[in-house]
């Protein structure tokens, strides 16, 4: 590690720390992903639903009774306002892993042909 | 260009030994994925046993379990009307027989997802052993070109 340049090695440690940023990125919208999936079943679970049923929804440790068409509009905005989080997100993933891709490619020619590096 | 050769080496050996540790760490955690999503399959059985057995004995008292080994009597009043989580912090009151066709649904699906872990497990092990054996070769390569120095 010693013999490779400053500059290089700076390179690397951009280089992991974009990896984590992607890393955290691809895990928030797995999650993302998981709770529209979720809240998709559940709209689609309570539109068999006869009207007359009992509908409770999870507020902090207790089931309050609600409206069912209520319900079903508070899931159809959860998955909007999900699915705009995940389009976001997907924005921020391909500009890092461009950024990562780059910064690779710089490093890899600076490593193995002994070029100067280009970025910072 | 010895000293190149040399750093070259160093790196890739510290980037294996990285990704060696990232798949482990990728392991753990769908192992213990899959550990939840079997401990949640076996709760959906033992709801299922349960709400046949009421559906069949009708009116019962049971023992509410507490926690602390403490428990009280019940009574089931009806049976045929279960409350059920259907996600997204959404309870919905469904029969006997909607509750359970619905637990039996999930149970075949958290089947299917342990199943596609276990694959992705054993996908990620396999990348681990052929880095582990790059490894290895790399080290062979450092220690035969010192020798030879």
């Amino acid at each position: 590690m010693n013999n490779i340049p400053p500059k290089v090695q700076n390179q690397l440690v951009m280089l992991q720390q974009i990896q984590q940023q992607l890393q955290t990125v691809v895990t928030q919208k797995a999650q993302f992903e998981m709770a529209v999936k979720e809240a998709k079943r559940a709209h689609e679970e309570l539109k068999d639903v006869s009207d007359d049923s009992e509908v409770f929804v999870n507020i902090g440790s207790v089931l309050m009774q609600q409206d069912r068409q209520k319900v079903l509009s508070s899931l159809e905005e959860k998955v909007e306002t999900l699915e705009l989080r995940i389009k976001s997100l997907e924005k921020q993933e391909t500009a890092l892993t461009g950024k990562f891709e780059q910064l690779q490619a710089q490093v890899k020619s600076a490593l193995e042909g002994g070029a100067p590096p280009t970025a910072t | 260009m010895v000293n190149n050769v040399e750093t070259v080496q160093g790196r890739e050996m510290e980037m294996l030994q990285e990704y060696l540790n990232e798949f482990g760490q990728q392991i753990e955690i769908l192992s213990r994925q899959m550990q939840m999503i079997e401990q949640r399959r076996f709760e959906s059985f033992a709801a299922i046993d349960t709400l046949k057995e009421l559906g069949e004995n009708g009116s019962d008292v049971v023992l509410l379990q507490l926690g602390g080994g403490a428990s009280l009597r019940v009574k089931v009043t009806d049976p045929d009307r279960v409350l059920l989580n259907i996600g997204s912090d959404v309870v919905v009151e469904r029969s006997n027989a909607e509750a359970i066709d619905f637990l039996q649904d999930r149970t075949t699906e958290m089947e299917a997802m342990i199943k596609k872990l276990s694959a992705n497990i054993n996908e990620i092990r396999n990348q681990a052993n052929e880095v582990a054996q790059r490894i290895e070769m790399t080290y062979r390569k450092a220690r035969s070109s010192q020798k030879g120095q």
